[in-house]
């Protein structure tokens, strides 16, 4: 199918969806906004999109910002249109029904980005990915950590990281966010990487940010910030240094 | 919230030292200039400086030379290829120490908006820049991010309209009471020794409304309201918000 992005109609109609849906968990995917030229419109220069199952959010980003690349005349990231058409397009992976075909709909900026809200924008299920795909595209295992999980659940640790602006943007910092609690024995993150103990990505949040008024972290690798941080992270630290 | 402490007693860098200007190339993709004023901030000559260019999760850095010569490397170029537009754009500036110490922030100007774009405060908040944005069928709302007036680009002018009194009038207070708000209530923010916090500067401009300091950090919510109220009604009061509605909406009604 050609790449289409949703115009203020077609966002309305998803948007009304998702809010049914909460009563309604059984509720039809209207899969032909997808096509309906009220709706959606052909993305120049109309680049053909796969509907592909996606093993983790890496792999869907590295697609997406395939074919996105190809794309002219808007600015990606922030085209709320263009993210709400790909999450219906890619919904059964969004938001999986379960055995009874009921699906369990969460808050609306998972499927149509919130552009403009600072708290909210790196949520949508899709656009989030991408965004660190793109920020990390020379290197992209090293925001793995970030990337590893299914598209329907990104986990607390990637929102911990990810919404913090100064620490998403900088490469020395991601890397280490994925030496340390990424366990590539599993694919997945280390037990207590989550929640608010010491060590843990809220945790590191909190130093980073205190360490950021001091130093240039954007000009430190990543072992140099690793030998900087308190020793309620000695347990996560790799046995080989970041 | 955490409060960041400044043991190193980091500067800060003014907005009026730190302009930044962006245009498109020939080629259309966008370039910026930085004019910096560090002499005054009694910097090592030798010191390192980085413009950084940041929206949300992308972010470029250049280097710029050093305080004794600041000036970006002729062979970096400063193209911002990774921004489509200048749409809620801003700049960060990093001084760093080049000795002993590499590495260490020795100054530091943010949330820097492109020249141009920030408007001056007559009727408005100078700490309020406001910005185009597809807003459906909204007319105007705060980024908080920024914070960043956003005024829907489906207007047409929406600097024009952004500069209206009508427009003015009714969001301006509005919008500062918003931004308070979250600061105070919402975020219970409390970081008053950091000089560079958004806080800090908030605070700053709302005293400069004669209402004085906030209330403490773990004050209740009602206190804070009061003083957020007291805050907009003395904005209002200064910039005759009722008068400039008035006589707009007279204008329009005769026309």
């Amino acid at each position: 199918m050609r790449l289409h992005r949703f115009n203020v109609e077609g966002v309305a109609r998803f948007a009304r969806f998702l809010k049914d849906s909460a009563d309604d968990p059984g509720l039809a995917v209207p899969t032909d906004l997808l096509t309906d030229p009220v709706c959606a419109v052909v993305v120049p220069p109309g680049p053909e999109i796969e509907g592909r199952t996606f093993a983790r959010r890496m792999e869907a980003a590295r697609y997406l910002d395939g074919v996105l690349s190809a794309v002219t005349g808007c600015d990606v990231e922030r085209d709320a249109g263009l993210w709400g058409w790909l999450t219906l397009f890619y919904f059964d992976q969004l938001c999986p029904p379960d055995g009874h075909g009921r699906r369990k709909v969460g808050e609306q900026a998972r499927y149509v980005p919130a552009i403009t809200n600072y708290q909210k924008y790196y949520r949508h299920l899709l656009a989030g990915p991408y965004r660190v795909f793109r920020a990390h595209r020379d290197d992209p295992n090293r925001a793995l950590g970030l990337l590893c999980g299914p598209l329907h659940k990104p986990g607390e640790i990637v929102e911990q990281i990810v919404s913090r602006q100064q620490i998403i943007t900088n490469p020395h910092a991601v890397e280490l966010a994925t030496a340390i609690y990424y366990d590539a024995t599993i694919g997945s993150f280390k037990r207590g990487a989550a929640g608010n103990s010491g060590g843990s990505a809220r945790r590191l949040g909190d130093v980073l940010k205190q360490f950021d008024v001091t130093w240039d972290l954007y000009g430190m690798s990543a072992r140099m910030i690793l030998g900087k941080l308190p020793r309620e992270f000695d347990r996560f630290r790799p046995s080989t240094a970041a | 919230m955490i409060r960041r402490i400044n043991f190193t007693g980091r500067k800060k860098i003014l907005r009026e030292d730190a302009r930044v200007s962006v245009r498109p190339d020939t080629d259309g993709m966008l370039t910026f200039d930085a004019a910096l004023s560090l002499a005054d901030y009694e910097l090592p000559q030798d010191a390192q400086i980085f413009v950084e260019a940041y929206r949300q999760t992308t972010l470029m850095r250049f280097p710029h030379g050093t305080v004794a010569a600041p000036q970006p490397p002729r062979d970096v170029p400063r193209r911002l290829t990774e921004f489509p537009t200048p749409d809620a754009l801003l700049f960060r500036v990093k001084v760093t120490s080049a000795g002993e110490r590499a590495g260490v922030l020795l100054a530091e100007g943010d949330r820097i908006p492109v020249s141009g774009d920030e408007e001056q405060p007559d009727n408005r908040i100078a700490l309020l820049p406001p910005a185009p944005a597809d807003l459906g069928q909204e007319i105007w709302r705060v980024d908080l991010s920024g914070p960043l007036l956003l005024v829907n680009n489906r207007l047409g002018d929406w600097k024009a309209v952004a500069a209206s009194p009508l427009f003015r009038s009714l969001v301006y207070p509005a919008a500062l009471r918003q931004v308070l708000t979250h600061m105070l209530i919402v975020e219970r923010m409390d970081d008053p020794d950091d000089p560079n916090s958004l806080q800090s500067r908030w605070v700053a401009f709302a005293k400069g409304l004669g209402v004085g300091d906030p209330p403490a950090q773990d004050a209740d919510d009602d206190e804070k309201a009061d003083w957020i109220n007291e805050a907009v009604e003395s904005f209002a009061r200064l910039h005759q918000m009722s008068d400039h509605f008035k006589r707009e909406y007279e204008r329009i009604r005769e026309a």
